[in-house]
């Protein structure tokens, strides 16, 4: 225990509790999930980040599983970066199939990845059909009748997955 | 986390929410008529939040908009995948950890990291007197105890030659990867994670003995060998017949080798990707290529083999048909 710690910054000493004992089988934990090390280090150093956030929590009713703890937010983290990287892959790919995208700016791919990054957020907490119906409208441009031919539903269900697209990417955008 | 936390926030409002998206499904199957778009200005003004939620909206069109749209489709429209179906994954995973595994991780107690850059080497002589070249793209620790000099290969490729003074020194001398060990026994052998899940001994001077991790079996590997390891067994050995590794001559030497796996191979020394056309994967070329230079490696490929080079970007090569 570090009373002077709690003193301080309420809480803060039960986190340095857990981080102390946890943070190297966290970082060994993720690596071997990632086979990198670095990674590993930056995503270990950001769970305890959202560890900190929640010390007041920590305080009143202190872990019980400290490791199952630290798995659900690191999961979710490496989740994170994981869609991160496979976003890349498929933006690389998709440059290499389109010569006129190839011939951008490494500003300009700059800009668009970084803007597919925050849509592919917004996006990634679509349900399937309803990620499809709000992707053909946004970039092919197909109207209501037409998605519903091409996902054989009715354009009812269609105007329906539209409706929550937009209530969910504004969500997320508030 | 981030979506929740802003449904519960006051200026969400569920209601403001569901009507925004409403005027947005409507206003993307038609136009509005001038009294429905008096009605969405009116909506608007309502309060702070109506128009927040608005711009929100502006938002997201504008990214739309931003993106070009065959490359929006094919990247966006990706299949993914599905993020509870990883979570649970990575549950089954932390408990089924394999213990050479778990030592592959451990953090060691005096520890000194050693890596390269892809397309730059690095050689460097341990406390001990042993000699450590580091190929391209390679991350080493270094983990010296009372009884072992461990070498971790968290990535890459490594030739360690054990000298004289290293064989006086009574401690067991092990480079761990990420699926076993290899024990030296005296000698010259080189150790590279392959990325596939395998690790590929090579042995130049004496011999090793690979164990890999879930393993009960050692297996030895002489001079003039190459053997490749998962976790669990051991694939060969095949025979080689360099005296060192070619690379630590700056140079690939193939013979009658694929075009494919020859690319795969020069690939590993460049930035950026390089791209074999499946209709000319399976030409065979032969010859000593320098390493240092790998764009005119390429160049010599177009006047020696009837392929052409699509150069997109310096970054982004295709090796094709003429």
């Amino acid at each position: 225990m570090n009373a002077r710690a709690d003193s301080l910054q309420p809480g803060l000493a039960a986190v340095e509790r857990v981080y102390i004992e946890h943070h190297g089988w966290l970082r060994g934990w993720l690596q071997s999930r990632l086979g990198c090390p670095d990674v590993a280090a930056d995503l270990a150093q950001d769970t305890f980040l959202r560890v900190v956030s929640r010390r007041e929590e920590l305080r009143r009713a202190p872990l019980r599983q400290p490791r199952a703890f630290l798995r659900v937010i690191a999961g979710g983290l490496l989740v994170d970066h994981l869609r991160r990287r496979d976003l890349e892959r498929a933006f690389l790919a998709a440059l290499s199939n389109q010569p006129a995208a190839a011939a951008m700016s490494a500003e300009d791919r700059e800009i668009v990845l970084e803007t597919l990054n925050r849509m592919d957020l917004l996006l990634d907490r679509l349900s399937p059909p309803v990620r499809k119906a709000f992707l053909m409208s946004q970039l092919d441009g197909l109207n209501y009748a037409g998605i519903a031919r091409e996902m054989g539903v009715s354009e009812r269900t269609v105007k329906r997955y539209m409706q929550q697209a937009y209530r969910q990417c504004l969500a997320a955008l508030l | 986390m981030s979506r929740s936390a802003a449904l519960k926030h006051p200026t969400g409002g569920q209601a403001i929410l569901d009507e925004a998206a409403s005027w947005l499904t409507l206003a993307q199957q038609r136009s509005l008529d001038a009294h429905e778009a008096a009605q969405l200005e009116a909506w608007r003004r309502h309060s702070e939040a109506h128009e927040r939620a608005w711009q929100a909206a502006l938002e997201l069109q504008r990214m739309f908009n931003e993106l070009p749209p065959d490359i929006g489709g094919e990247v966006l429209g990706r299949r993914r995948t599905d993020r509870r179906a990883v979570l649970k994954s990575l549950a089954a995973l932390a408990f089924a950890a394999p213990a050479g595994y778990a030592a592959w991780l451990q953090v060691p107690r005096w520890t000194a990291d050693y890596r390269t850059d892809t397309g730059e080497q690095q050689d460097v002589t341990l406390p001990d007197g042993s000699h450590l070249a580091l190929n391209t793209a390679s991350v080493v620790r270094l983990d010296y105890s009372e009884r072992t000099r461990r070498l971790v290969l968290v990535e890459g490729e490594i030739l360690v030659s054990t000298g004289a003074r290293s064989a006086s020194d009574g401690r067991a001398f092990v480079v761990q990867s990420r699926h076993g060990t290899v024990q030296a026994l005296g000698t010259r052998f080189s150790v590279r994670d392959l990325r596939d899940g395998r690790t590929r001994v090579s042995v130049f001077a004496d011999a090793v003995l690979v164990t890999p991790g879930e393993g009960r079996q050692d297996y030895r590997v002489e001079a003039g060998q190459v053997l490749d390891f998962d976790a669990r067994q051991v694939f060969g050995p095949t025979a080689h017949d360099q005296p060192v590794p070619a690379w630590t001559r700056g140079q690939i030497i193939s013979h009658d080798t694929r075009l494919a796996d020859f690319l795969a191979e020069l690939s590993r020394y460049r930035h950026g990707v390089l791209r074999c056309d499946p209709a000319v994967a399976e030409l065979r070329l032969s010859g000593v290529f320098q390493l240092d230079d790998t764009d005119h490696v390429l160049d010599l490929l177009g006047e020696t083999l009837p392929v052409r080079l699509e150069r997109r970007t310096p970054l982004w090569v295709t090796v094709t048909a003429r």
